[in-house]
């Protein structure tokens, strides 16, 4: 397939590691992966706070920006969500652009939904390993597109010799939510602190997180706590393992 | 001014209630327990609905239907009521209501008074007007009674004491009752119940919420687990019932299917241990029951949400899985909103019935998790309203110029690719002057510095996925180009 | 007069409904909300769903059967004065004998102060619907409110053909003129509200005994 790759704001500019690792994860089973290089951001901090009008501009221009994409994939599942649930909504008043809206909507998919349920990969063929111990944040805005938590286990239980330890609390929202987390930072603060300390208990090495903004917000709080825990997206584990093909892998290096 | 007081004259100040309701670890712990094991027990037995969607599907369409022709259904309900002999009264403000139940405490006679629980009559402060004309009022649910005692407001839709625990109770007892201290909760109850046994004997009137209310029987359906709602309907010779105009449903039929949802996603239960359905008054050669019933309609509002943007919201069966499903309410608590509506579908219901401007902040304290919408048994659609009750405050002169100027600004980079990518290489540099090993660990001022209380900020990569894309697709076309295909 | 007319509170509700540009449907066609197939046994699943609600249940095959159940349980409370309303229901008259034979005192349920005294209940149901659990009853005629309510002790007696399966075939019963009050109980009288302990018996009975016959 020609994926057109939508690396949202925050992963290009925080995490680029993992845009190249879902390039590369694409590229190996057997897609065609372009990057519209004038792509910026979907709008979400404007559209969440209530600056609409702001957003939808921006929404606007990423419409243009990606009109002629087959298939889109992020790695971020709070901008598929803005992209899903609310583009439609920011422009049903305009007969030119809400069909747009629509047509995006529809061809938009978050990383692991891609592969799970679009593309449906068997990953027996790939011998994925991952020698650690690893647990899960549950990112919110998976839920606006369908994911629910076992979507993502199910991919991340496929590594062999990864011993998954269960995050309690796992779906609680780590407290991020865009500007929220500096609106009102004293709640935000007290949310991210409670995920911390569950993430601690479970005593893995790794936090699987897929979204840039919850990575954001818990590696600077496990960072501030003294809580020494890796944080990566599936992708880097995935391209890993790929790229390994079958060999063991011990740890993702930056 | 206790935020938690029923007298609510001062303004409502969020920032500062939820500032309190933060330095309460106590609180903290008791709302983190309670609030999860209530979400659990609600995921745990809505299975039982076979397919739980669609029936929580078949309960927002009733409602929306009911709703879109709700005088109808109002005029339907009116005369059914009447038709078996209850009287209904209509008050579309607080005032009107509680005159009107005091009207009818009056000129029945009335002294005592035992209430079981209505959040509506929590809304127009009815209990403060009753007591101050003159009337007896007890409530008799066990957590509104120990509000009573404790002189405090409801800080969850269905179970209101979350906020104490039983060592609280225990002191409040002593103090309040002259009884020996305990904290076990079956003796404080026992001691409740014997208190509140001799109000239910001795009462002249009973006051109730409502549920539901069936337009086409005029039928009000009341449930509770403890049969206070039984004895207030059934022992006293008047009986006043209060709701909200939006608690009506058409038919029997409906009813049973929001019995089927509300238990379940309050409190996890298959249905509540009491249904307690009303038809009027006793009826001619009956031998016990009423002698006088009373429907007590309320605006308060509800026609002018009804008339707006929020309707929806309408469609809410107040069962409190929003609340237990909320990590802002699981960390605050109730008292902090400053509402009789507190939670996700108090941020949306509580401007819109009050004030937008008294409860500004309300509909931004949330990170639109969408717990609560994924909760819902009505599939309202929170997340999105609160986004629409932002875009108003926006509109409505509620945002500070520095954000105003501030998403200006981010329209401006994110409009123009050269923007964006230069701005980002302008704002590293101006972080790795703050930063040490990669990490800034304080930020002087704005939002920097609300993010930096509570967590390090990482410097921006120092080349973005954007830049490292022209060598990452040759990399890959070169691969594609030496395989074998 | 306080409040408003009827006509100045529908006419806000007008104005608002002819803003509302949707127009949906009355569903008609509930079941998808079904929870108990019409062909369940119905009888087995109540028995179940009310002993997990904390309700104590047998099943008889006859009267005499059901007489010896009624004094059996009013034995194991020590119950010294019972409510029995006028109403019909399996072997009642048997049972007022029997109890009377044991010197127990029976209260008129009809009166407020007597029904407070009484140790336990005996009534007969409208209706049980097996989904949930519950036994339905309803004022008016011989029945009487308290005798299931007052007492911390209540003895439902129920026959096996008033065993409904689901709440939706409870409300699509007809009723030409519905009582003054009808109550669906699906369980004993209980509490949550100190730091969500659970504590039976609160302002009804404590204890439910359902005891069902044929």
């Amino acid at each position: 397939m020609r994926i057109t790759l939508f690396v949202t704001c925050l992963t290009d500019l925080y995490y680029p590691d993992v845009g190249e690792c879902v390039v590369r994860i694409l590229d190996r089973l057997g897609h065609e992966v372009v990057f519209p290089r004038k792509q910026t951001c979907c709008g979400q901090p404007a559209l969440n706070s209530g600056y609409t009008d702001e957003a939808r501009a921006i929404a606007a221009r990423m419409i243009r920006v990606f009109a002629d994409a087959e298939t889109v994939v992020t790695p971020s599942g709070s901008c598929c969500s803005i992209v899903r649930e609310y583009y439609p909504e920011l422009f049903k008043d305009d007969p030119v652009l809400h069909p747009q809206a629509v047509a995006l909507a529809n061809k938009t998919f978050e990383f692991v939904e891609f592969l799970q349920k679009v593309q449906k990969v068997d990953w027996s063929r790939w011998n994925l390993r991952y020698l650690g111990t690893a647990t899960f944040h549950y990112s919110c805005h998976h839920r606006g597109i369908d994911m629910a938590p076992e979507d993502v286990i199910g991919l991340i239980r496929e590594f062999r010799d990864l011993e998954y330890r269960p995050l309690e609390k796992m779906e609680q929202c780590c407290g991020f939510g865009g500007t929220f987390a500096v609106k009102f930072g004293d709640i935000s603060g007290a949310m991210v602190k409670d995920k911390v300390a569950c993430i601690k208990a479970t005593g893995a090495r790794v936090l699987i997180c897929n979204d840039g903004g919850c990575t954001l917000n818990i590696a600077g709080a496990c960072r501030r706590e003294g809580v020494d825990v890796e944080i990566r997206h599936i992708a880097e584990l995935l391209d890993a393992a790929m790229g390994a093909n079958g060999h063991q892998v011990k740890e993702v290096s930056q | 001014m206790n935020p938690s007081g029923p007298h609510q004259a001062a303004k409502p100040d969020f920032k500062r209630s939820v500032a309190s309701a933060l330095a309460n670890a106590h609180l903290g712990a008791a709302m983190d327990t309670a609030t999860r094991r209530q979400d659990t027990a609600r995921r745990a037995m809505m299975p039982e609905l076979g397919d739980p969607l669609a029936v929580r599907n078949l309960g927002a369409q009733i409602k929306n239907h009911t709703l879109q022709h709700l005088d109808r259904y109002v005029e339907q309900l009116v005369e059914n009521v009447r038709k078996n002999g209850g009287v209904v009264h209509f008050a579309e403000t607080a005032e009107d209501a509680c005159q009107i139940v005091a009207d009818i405490a009056r000129e029945a006679g009335v002294q005592r008074i035992v209430k079981s629980k209505s959040m509506v009559s929590e809304e127009v402060h009815l209990n403060e007007a009753l007591i101050d004309a003159g009337f007896e009022v007890t409530e008799t649910d066990l957590g509104e009674y120990i509000l009573q005692l404790a002189d405090e407001r409801p800080s969850h839709i269905v179970t209101p004491v979350l906020h104490r625990t039983r060592e609280d109770i225990g002191r409040l007892f002593a103090d309040k009752l002259g009884m020996e201290y305990t904290e076990d909760p079956p003796t404080l109850t026992a001691v409740a119940r014997a208190v509140l046994r001799e109000k239910f004997k001795s009462a002249d009137m009973g006051i109730t919420g409502v549920n539901f209310a069936v337009a086409e029987t005029g039928t009000l359906a009341i449930v509770t687990n403890e049969g206070n709602g039984r004895m207030c309907t059934s022992v006293p010779r008047v009986v006043v019932s209060l709701m909200g105009v939006e608690k009506i449903v058409p038919r029997l039929i409906d009813l049973a299917v929001y019995l089927k949802l509300l238990a379940k996603s309050a409190t996890g239960q298959r249905i509540t241990c009491y249904t307690n359905l009303l038809t009027g008054p006793r009826r001619a050669g009956d031998v016990d029951g009423p002698e006088a019933f009373h429907l007590v309609l309320l605006d308060r509002g509800r026609s002018e949400v009804l008339g707006g943007d929020y309707w929806e919201a309408l469609r809410c069966i107040r069962c409190g899985a929003c609340l237990n499903a909320c990590p802002v309410y699981r960390k605050i608590g109730g008292h902090a909103y400053e509402s009789v509506y507190p939670g996700p579908i108090g941020k949306v219901i509580t401007p819109l019935l009050n004030s937008l401007a008294d409860y500004k902040d309300l509909p931004q304290a949330s990170s639109l998790c969408e717990a609560c919408y994924e909760a819902c048994p009505q599939r309202i659609n929170l997340p999105a309203m609160l986004l629409r009750l932002r875009d108003e405050l926006r509109h409505g002169g509620y945002a500070p110029l520095s954000w105003r100027i501030g998403f200006k600004g981010w329209r401006l980079g994110m409009q123009s690719h050269g923007f964006y990518s230069w701005g980002a290489a302008l704002g590293r540099i101006f972080m790795r002057l703050l930063a040490k090993d990669g990490w800034v660990r304080r930020m002087p001022a704005g939002p920097g510095a609300v993010w930096t209380r509570y967590r390090d900020l990482p410097l921006l990569a120092k080349r973005p996925f954007h830049k490292r894309w022209p060598a990452l697709k040759a990399e890959l076309d070169r691969k594609r180009r030496e395989e074998p295909s | 007069m306080a409040g408003v007319t009827q006509e100045t509170f529908l006419a806000r509700i007008r104005n608002a409904v002819a803003a509302r540009r949707e127009n949906e449907a009355l569903p008609t066609d509930l079941a998808a909300a079904r929870v108990v197939p019409p062909s369940a046994d119905a009888i087995a699943l109540f028995m179940k769903r009310v002993t997990d609600s904390a309700m104590s249940v047998a099943r008889v095959g006859d009267e005499a059967a059901l007489v010896e159940k009624v004094v059996a349980i009013i034995a194991e409370v020590n119950a010294k004065r019972v409510l029995i309303a006028p109403e019909s229901f399996p072997a009642r008259a048997q049972i007022v004998a029997k109890l009377r034979e044991q010197s127990l005192e029976l209260l008129d349920p009809g009166d407020k102060r007597q029904a407070f005294e009484a140790d336990v209940g005996i009534t007969g149901v409208a209706s049980a619907v097996a989904e949930t659990g519950s036994i339905h009853m309803t004022s008016g005629g011989p029945r009487r409110r308290l005798a299931s309510l007052a007492a911390p002790c209540h003895i439902a007696i129920v026959r096996a053909d008033q065993i409904l399966a689901d709440l939706l075939d409870w409300a699509a019963r007809p009723c030409d003129g519905r009582p003054a009050c009808e109550v669906l109980v699906s369980g004993p009288s209980k509490t949550a509200d100190i730091e969500l302990a659970l504590v039976i018996g609160v302002h009804g009975p404590r204890a439910e005994h359902i005891l069902i016959v044929g």
